[in-house]
């Protein structure tokens, strides 16, 4: 390049930078009532939501009112978390955004989290009576002590695990859906289908999470932490059977367990029941919709099955507001929750995504009422609140779930350890880290 | 004397700055991390050694550092000679050798995520195409990302499999840089194939070799994207290497102090095997 | 020299067995993303579309706004790639021929930067940009890549084989740095320019990582951003628009080495006072 290029070259560079620098600096007005909200969902759920995000800022623009909002795209959940923090870390944080129930305590015990009663209270007026009771934060939390944590959290996407089951397949082997954990041992066996070492169909696919191993501790009357939050009680004895319930089945070969971590996991288990090659799987209400449309078969909903107790967790997210936010800001986003949370809105998100409502008065209007009518499966979630089961109030509960549980389960799943010894270890580290030790 | 240090530091300046800011600030918010306990909310506290302790007599360092150099060699190694060999297969051989090495070259341009999603999609072991492909002739199915003792393997060769072309790509151009003559020479000395290629051609494609070495090394020491979307660490931390361990350490659980105190232990070993790969790349040997 | 020509025949076949290995994951992408989503969730897979689902590429246009983040990788790739061209060039420069103070300290911090990949550095230097405003603008995109650690190593290796009596001759001549960086000695380098170009372009296009967190929003969003839109956790549905996704972003790259490739080769084989 002759030096004359070379020169010419940088100029340009460095004016372009510059150019393009002003040019696209964000709006950082705090005095605009513009929220940030910070969403974590791709794909179908997602243009759902920006579609109702549209109609929110239209309805405010109509109303001849500032406040709008803006929705991003920040990654999984995961990722959302890290940049979340990473925002509060730098003071850049949005107004909005929604969290997986096992991190409202954490976060909310940090301060961060801006407290929602006088907003509720306030002139944006939030009938907290009327969430569905399992499904609001009080209903979902267990506070060490009794003593009510305030409000931070208001239900967004909420589901619950339910079983599905291949209606051909059980009609042709003239059974019925299991109700315990016996009856699901054995209808499994039943349906099994093996030719020489290789297996055609299994019983059952189940990914090894975290959600349906609490579901099953609790389903064999245990508890996760003891009532002061500072033991851990899931290392013997029902969380045990928990986990052995799931590992005997896969011994004998009529339950799949699916390769892969998370979500990867849990679409291998879909694909293979949607594929008939299981009879039945348990996963998230909020897939209810996919599989119903992509299977070629009858898809039936049931209950999961019980044992000493009927038990099911809640899962989904929590909108939550950042205490950090501007005000106007904050007010915005508040009016957007509550929007969201209005029966119109939240019946039309149930339906159009599969995850539950979160009033009481959507539950038993028309629309919900009609589609249950039409769609029973969509019923059996919603039936099975009246089992819920709660997570401790704890800041530890999330890197309980992932940093120590979720390994153990996949340690048993490997081979590398017995239910007994992985879940005993576990305990203990869980203890640990409770008293403060572990970090 | 003066003048041209003034200029040198001028020159340099530019990428100094940049370094400082983006590169050795955040290493030392790394060194100042790793010296305390956060979690991103609230103030980080001091807890001195504590971290490096824990991770110096824990269990979990060891292995994370053995499955990265371990992904790493594989990795460098199959590339590198994949790439060879494709190279001189393909060399001079018109518009066939044209053809399949676009076909080849292509991966390499594609982003890692949509590489791991496809692939993904190939290797399960029940639905994927290849278990298929295997069970149709009798073999029996792996279960490549599910297996504990094959899950770094697939991704080793998921990670060959894309790389392979650009080795392929640099090892073509030093062969076709290599002056026929030479080797025509070597072939009327009576040399065999093996030893013109040994005698003759190795030393001259020795700068290649560093250079893939060298970024090859580096690069797959920095493996993240692979193993967050096929595997995402599992199953049972088989494929949990440097990156992706601290990354989930830092962001999952978000113990940013033993995460940081990762980092700098780490750097040790890597910065030594990256030191000696420019060394042999030199052809100055190890000792 | 019969043996000889059979291995040859044998080696090519070899390799175009490989080529097609290569290409075949992406003849899967494409049909993939031409069908149903019944048909691409079904197993045992089929091989060809049933029928063709164009309308698969509509979602994934509607879904995001992909143009913007076609512009925007082009921009940041292409910006990033040049300036790192300069920077690297000068820097390297500086080090082999004017003998700049420090070459060994400089290339340990060098070593050390290779060794840090983004995922440990980006919390302190996501707290920093948001401080000065700058989180969704380029220059959280490109600056932090303007100059590369991997750039000023190879480079500086590829100057030190510059025959010095060349650039003595030049300065003899009264020529200016500039001049010699650029009339004498880029073009003894060229390879190792293109080499590290590839590399670099083919890098930040790719880069999702730091384009997710250094933006919250999509102005200056890159393409690998906007694939993971497409991606829906848990349903593993929408696979066929999800292909469409990655043809859309594999396609422009593929298309510029279609065309490039040519340059490409030439540059490499360019040898000139070797």
């Amino acid at each position: 390049m002759p030096r004359r290029g070379i020169e010419r070259g940088r100029v340009v560079l460095r004016l372009g930078t510059v150019l393009v620098l002003l040019g696209c600096s964000g709006p950082s007005d705090s005095q605009s009532a513009q929220a940030s909200f910070w969403y974590s969902y791709g794909g179908r759920n997602r243009e759902v939501l920006e579609d109702l995000v549209g109609r929110f800022n239209a309805r405010e623009e109509k109303a001849g009112r500032p406040g709008r909002i803006k929705g991003t795209f920040q990654g999984d959940y995961f990722e959302a978390l890290a940049k979340l923090r990473a925002a509060l870390a730098s003071k850049h944080a949005p107004a909005l955004t929604h969290v997986v129930a096992e991190a409202v305590p954490n976060l909310a015990e940090a301060g961060v989290l801006e407290d929602l009663g006088p907003h509720a209270r306030g002139a944006d007026r939030l009938d907290l009576a009327d969430l569905v009771p399992a499904l609001s934060q009080e209903g979902t939390f267990d506070v060490p002590g009794g003593r009510p944590k305030p409000l931070v959290a208001i239900p967004f996407n909420r589901s619950t695990p339910i079983l599905y089951f291949n209606r051909r397949i059980f009609d042709e082997a003239s059974l019925q859906p299991p109700a315990t954990w016996t009856e699901l041992r054995a209808v499994a066996r039943a349906l099994t289908k093996k030719e020489g070492d290789r297996t055609e169909r299994w019983g059952l696919a189940c990914p090894l999470s975290w959600w349906f191993w609490y579901a099953a501790l609790h389903q064999a009357g245990g508890r996760l932490l003891s009532p002061d939050g500072r033991r851990a009680l899931f290392g013997s004895g029902p969380g045990v059977d928990a986990l052995r319930l799931f590992m005997d089945m896969t011994a004998e070969g009529s339950m799949r367990l699916p390769p892969g971590r998370d979500y990867s996991a849990w679409e291998t288990a879909h694909a293979d029941f949607v594929g008939g090659r299981a009879a039945m799987v348990i996963t998230s209400t909020a897939f209810l919709a996919y599989i119903t449309d992509t299977a070629r078969f009858d898809v039936g909903a049931a209950a999961l099955p019980g044992h000493t107790h009927r038990a099911v967790p809640t899962g989904g997210t929590f909108f939550v507001l950042l205490k950090s936010a501007p005000t106007a800001q904050k007010r915005t986003a508040w009016s957007f929750v509550r929007w969201m949370s209005e029966p119109a809105q939240t019946a039309e998100w149930s339906r159009r995504t599969g995850y539950l409502p979160v009033r009481t008065s959507a539950v038993e209007g028309a629309a919900m009422q009609a589609l249950y009518r039409d769609r029973p499966n969509f019923r059996v979630a919603l039936d099975q609140l009246q089992v819920a089961a709660r997570f401790p109030w704890n800041p530890q509960l999330l890197a309980i779930e992932r940093e120590i549980v979720q390994p153990a389960l996949e340690r048993v799943a490997a081979g590398q350890a017995t239910p007994e010894e992985a879940l005993a270890a576990a305990a203990r580290e869980a203890d640990a880290l409770l008293a403060g030790e572990g970090d | 004397m003066l003048r041209t240090r003034a200029r040198a530091l001028g020159y340099l300046l530019p990428s100094l700055a940049i370094f400082a800011v983006f590169f050795v600030y955040p290493i030392l918010s790394c060194l100042w991390l790793s010296l305390h306990r956060w979690d991103l909310l609230g103030e980080p506290q001091w807890v001195g050694a504590h971290n490096y302790q824990r991770l110096l007599s824990g269990d979990a360092l060891g292995p994370v550092l053995v499955r990265t150099l371990l992904y790493a060699a594989g990795t460098v190694a199959g590339s590198m000679a994949g790439g060879l060999l494709l190279a001189l297969a393909v060399h001079r051989t018109g518009r066939i050798g044209g053809a399949i090495r676009s076909a080849i070259f292509a991966s390499y341009v594609v982003s890692w995520v949509g590489v791991s999603l496809l692939w993904s999609y190939l290797l399960d072991g029940q639905v994927g195409p290849i278990s298929g492909a295997l069970r149709s002739v009798g073999l029996p199915a792996l279960d490549w990302l599910g297996d504990p003792d094959l899950a770094l393997g697939s991704l080793v060769l998921v990670s060959i499999w894309k790389i392979v072309g650009y080795d392929m790509v640099l090892y073509l151009a030093a062969l076709e840089d290599i002056a026929p003559e030479l080797r025509e020479a070597a072939a009327l000395d009576g040399a065999s194939a093996w030893q013109t290629f040994r005698h003759v051609l190795w030393p001259l494609l020795r700068p290649t070799t560093a250079f893939l070495l060298v970024t090859g090394t580096i690069m797959s020491f920095q493996g993240f994207d692979v193993v967050r979307v096929m595997t995402g660490g599992g199953p049972a931390n088989a494929t949990q290497i440097y990156v992706h361990w601290v990354y989930e350490q830092a962001f999952a659980y978000f113990r940013i102090g033993p995460a940081s105190a990762a980092v700098v232990l780490f750097l040790v070993p890597l910065g030594i095997l990256t030191w000696l790969g420019r060394r042999v790349g030199r052809g100055e040997g190890v000792l | 020299m019969r043996p000889a020509v059979t291995v040859r025949r044998l080696a090519i076949a070899c390799a175009a067995v490989f080529a097609l290995c290569e290409v075949a994951p992406y003849l899967v992408m494409l049909s993939g993303s031409l069908k149903s989503l019944e048909e691409v969730s079904r197993v045992p897979p089929t091989v060809l579309p049933e029928a063709l689902h164009p309308e698969n590429y509509r979602a994934v246009f509607e879904s995001a706004p992909m143009a913007r983040y076609l512009l925007n990788t082009i921009v940041v790739s292409g910006a990033i790639a040049a300036i790192q061209l300069v920077l690297v060039c000068l820097a390297a420069y500086a080090l082999v021929f004017l003998r700049a103070p420090g070459g060994r300290g400089v290339r340990l911090l060098v070593l050390a930067c290779l060794l840090v990949p983004p995922q440990v550095r980006f919390v302190p230097v996501y707290v920093l940009l948001a401080r000065f405003d700058l989180l969704d603008t380029f220059f959280a995109l490109v600056v932090p890549h303007a100059t590369s650690a991997l750039g000023i190593l190879l480079v500086e290796k590829a100057m030190r084989a510059v025959p010095p009596e060349v650039v003595e001759a030049a300065r003899l001549d009264g020529a200016g740095d500039l001049a010699i960086l650029g009339r004498v000695v880029v073009p003894m380098i060229r390879p190792t320019l293109v080499a590290f170009a590839l590399f670099s372009v083919v890098y930040h296009w790719n880069d999702y990582f730091w384009t997710l967190v250094m933006t919250t929003d999509d102005s200056v969003r890159t393409l690998p951003v906007g694939v993971a839109l497409l991606r829906e956790q848990g349903t593993g549905v929408r696979w066929h628009v999800v292909m469409a996704g990655n043809v859309v972003v594999t396609l422009p790259v593929l298309v510029a080495f279609a065309f490039a490739q040519k340059h490409l080769v030439r540059a490499f084989t360019w040898s000139a006072g070797k």
